[in-house]
């Protein structure tokens, strides 16, 4: 049984450049009581349709992971040659969205971080920057380190030539027994850089408060006021995405 | 405030409004004087006390000339305790990034060009030169402590941190900016710290790169090795990003960058020695070396035939103009605001047509801003779940009692008119599984179309949205290319202007006949009459330009939101599927 919550903010530098917020997330269940499925997106400051690529790349990958789990696959029968056409379905989607308004899969670049995570195992995939936070009890860890790109503040996008290089995998034959996904917004916050290690402070709270509130589909709202309050807006003028799962007993 | 704040000589200071704030104090202006004063937050320590001290007696024309050099101490009237100095006003002075930036330039420094820029280098140098034949070493050279005048002159600020050499008595300078250190300082502590003039040779060459390379840090670029290159590491490592030697240090300036080819050999020889690691008697150019480049590379400088506002070096080994070089390899304009300067400074004087007036009318002309979408967090929009146990097995009870039904309905009618019972039975079951086919399947193509409306409506929204901004990029195009046809216009307006000018003043020496002369001036103001009107409808149609981009935006955000509309519909119908997604 898991408890799950996803919020989008737009960032204080988009609302004041008039730019939507680029960010995009989803959480879905896996067919047959299989688990969750948690994306999100971040879409490139300097795409023209960045939102619309990462909404399109959170759908496409829905149906894509739909298509595999309806046909038997399961989390820990996943490999990266599965995990590649996934990428491709998601470069297609975006490729007909810019075929159709004449513009370039370019102009929809964005980020993917995603987790598949089940009762007996979990996966992880990731393009660009972002991160997946995984937590128990006792330890907390980040899946994949954020990679920089070529230059400070650039980074590696779903539309790029080198996609497929680019995209990280790692499947696991053990549950979580929480996991947070974020966009790089959040990076700085959540991520403590001199030890490479999760922030714990950020996120122990949440996950308790998601864990004893028996009315968690409703908690949308405050976590959604809670990155637009000072603690985050203070320190980020960036979009902020943050993604949160739980596992709960029964 | 219970301090009663003296002056060196006794008098009492009465402190007027708050003009800056940092970590060490505040600076208050002093009313009616060209004074302000500095307070620190806590009274100076005894070396803190003895350097302002020894300041206050040692400054100088010179150090006045180009810093905010203290002229007094402020102590305190019922106490031994200095609270801080009296030094000049700093007014009509801009941080130096704020010229460097490109962006910051346009609106702080737009007439500035690069020989401005050049010029302004020069200055900079020329200040740390004066610093250092006093004996003194600035020691922090940051963006942050060099403000610049709209003349380009340059004053220094924070000189109670420069460190001061009294005689035998050397206060040392305990703060620095790490992007500014010199590699051998690097990740060392600054308090105590002894600097040479070595060290500011460092950090002026970074300031002098940074304004003549828009604004760009030298060890700032690509880094071809593994990791993270920080400009920290980069400095410590000697990669110079420019350099003759960047390849061996696997290191690539960064895009629409200028390059040290385009700068004259001397100039690119300084940064080469500047940034070199320190070692085997190689020195570092000083302030001096800095100052005669400098002054040499000014007059050096020509513009751009395309391009007035661009100006460059005429003695680099690229004899093309690098700004235009950028912008065709699809970098900005980088001096785009010195242009417009350049028309205006050279309008006709005296015209009925003002130039400089039509221009300036130009460039009241807001240009449109490409605008995007401004709806809630781009969610994906998926098509709400239908998935509800307590709806299949509402199907399900439904299926199973329509099923029985028919196959008691079926069977009753068998028996008693055929009388078989296998037969029966099979045909029965036949019948009902026919039915139950029959009733899925339109419920099937409900859910499929509805389905298919949902996904319609949302790619009709992703349409809407994109076309939004193709729409309003398109206006912003258009204003931009109108805004360059209207210069266009107005240089070969001057020309013509110019060269009817010249027809005149020739025919009048040469002293052909009257009848000539007022033909040809009537010709000349019906061309001029028709340039000028040309002039003024292209104004008008940049003004329609603005306003129509309002008009887009508002039709793209109708077209959006009527799409949204369409598709939280198409959700609600998902959601209100009387079946659950198995049974489909």
């Amino acid at each position: 049984m898991w408890r799950h919550l996803a919020a989008s903010i737009q960032g204080a530098a988009h609302v004041r450049n008039g730019v939507p917020c680029q960010d995009s997330s989803v959480v879905t269940d896996l067919a047959a009581d299989a688990g969750l499925l948690l994306a999100c997106a971040d879409g490139a400051g300097s795409a023209t349709c960045a939102d619309v690529g990462a909404a399109t790349a959170c759908r496409a990958l829905v149906d894509a992971v739909g298509r595999f789990t309806d046909a038997g696959g399961r989390i820990d029968t996943l490999t990266q040659d599965v995990a590649a056409t996934w990428l491709d379905d998601i470069r297609a989607a975006i490729q007909a969205q810019a075929d159709a308004a004449s513009l370039t899969p370019r102009d929809f670049a964005c980020t993917l971080v995603a987790a598949l995570v089940g009762d007996t195992s979990s996966a992880f995939l990731q393009i660009g920057d972002g991160a997946i936070v995984t937590a128990s009890p006792t330890a907390a860890e980040v899946v994949f380190w954020p990679e920089q790109g070529e230059y400070a503040n650039t980074t590696y996008f779903v539309t790029g030539a080198d996609a497929h290089k680019r995209l990280r995998l790692d499947v696991r034959p053990t549950p979580v027994h929480d996991v947070a996904l974020f966009t790089d917004g959040l990076q700085h916050i959540a991520l403590r850089y001199e030890t490479r290690a999760p922030h714990q402070p950020f996120f122990d709270p949440m996950f308790a408060r998601l864990r004893a509130d028996d009315a968690w589909p409703g908690l949308g709202g405050a976590l959604a006021s809670f990155l637009r309050s000072d603690a985050i807006s203070t320190r980020t003028d960036d979009d902020c995405t943050l993604v949160l799962a739980c596992r709960c007993e029964g | 405030m219970a301090v009663v704040f003296v002056d060196d000589t006794g008098k009492r200071l009465t402190l007027g409004a708050e003009l800056g704030r940092g970590g060490e104090g505040i600076v208050f202006d002093l009313p009616g004087t060209a004074l302000a004063a500095k307070i620190y937050h806590r009274p100076a320590d005894a070396a803190k006390a003895a350097k302002l001290e020894a300041m206050v007696r040692l400054q100088a024309p010179g150090l006045s000339a180009f810093s905010a050099w203290p002229e007094r101490r402020i102590l305190d009237a019922a106490g031994p305790h200095t609270w801080g100095i009296v030094l000049p006003k700093v007014v009509e002075h801009h941080a130096i990034h704020e010229l460097y930036s490109p962006a910051d330039r346009k609106i702080e420094f737009p007439f500035a060009d690069w020989t401005f820029l050049v010029h302004v280098a020069r200055n900079c140098a020329a200040a740390v030169e004066a610093i250092h034949q006093a004996g003194h070493v600035v020691g922090d050279i940051n963006q942050g402590g060099v403000f610049v005048s709209k003349k380009g002159t340059i004053t220094l600020i924070d000189c109670d941190s420069y460190q001061i050499a009294d005689g035998a008595r050397l206060f040392t300078c305990d703060v620095g900016v790490p992007h500014f250190t010199a590699p051998e300082l690097q990740g060392q502590p600054f308090r105590g710290l002894q600097r040479t003039t070595q060290h500011d040779a460092f950090g002026l060459a970074v300031m002098v790169f940074h304004l003549l390379f828009m604004g760009r840090h030298p060890f700032a670029g690509r880094y071809a090795g593994a990791g993270d290159m920080s400009v920290e590491r980069a400095i410590r490592e000697g990669r110079f990003a420019y350099g003759s030697a960047s390849h061996r240090l696997q290191m690539t300036p960064p895009p629409h960058a200028l390059r040290l080819s385009q700068v004259p050999s001397e100039i690119a020889e300084l940064f080469e020695r500047a940034f070199r690691l320190p070692g085997r008697g190689t020195e570092r150019p000083t302030a001096t070396d800095w100052l005669l480049a400098l002054e040499r590379l000014k007059p050096s400088t020509v513009a751009c035939a395309r391009r007035r506002g661009h100006k460059f070096a005429a003695g680099s080994a690229t004899a093309e103009c690098p700004w235009c070089q950028i912008e065709q390899d699809g970098g900005p304009d980088l001096f785009m605001s010195a242009h417009v300067l350049v028309h205006v400074g050279t309008a006709a004087p005296g015209a009925a047509f003002d130039l400089a007036l039509f221009w300036r009318d130009v460039e009241a002309v807001p240009p449109p801003m490409p605008t995007q979408p401004r709806a809630e967090c781009g969610m994906p929009r998926l098509p709400p779940r239908v998935p509800d146990d307590e709806m299949a097995w509402g199907w399900a009870t439904v299926t199973i009692a329509v099923s029985a039904a028919l196959v008691g309905a079926v069977s009753l009618i068998m028996t008693t008119t055929l009388g078989t019972f296998t037969f029966q039975m099979f045909s029965a079951i036949l019948m009902s599984a026919w039915f139950v086919m029959r009733v899925k399947s339109p419920y099937a193509e409900l859910r499929a179309s509805v389905c298919l409306e949902f996904s319609a409506a949302s790619t009709a929204v992703d349409q809407a949205s994109i076309e939004w901004r193709i729409r309003s990029a398109a206006v912003a195009q258009a204003f931009v290319d109108k805004r360059e046809e209207i210069r266009a216009l107005s240089f070969d307006y001057e020309k013509r202007l110019h060269a009817f000018r010249k027809e005149e003043s020739d025919l009048a020496a040469s002293g052909r006949p009257p009848g000539e002369r007022t033909a040809l001036t009537r010709w000349r103001s019906s061309a001029q009459a028709s340039m000028e009107q040309h002039l003024v409808a292209r104004l008008d149609e940049l003004r329609q330009l603005q306003a129509s981009s309002d008009h887009v935006a508002i039709g793209a955000e109708q077209r959006l939101r009527s799409a949204l509309e369409r598709q939280h519909e198409a959700g609600s119908a998902v959601a209100g599927l009387p079946f659950p997604k198995w049974a489909a």
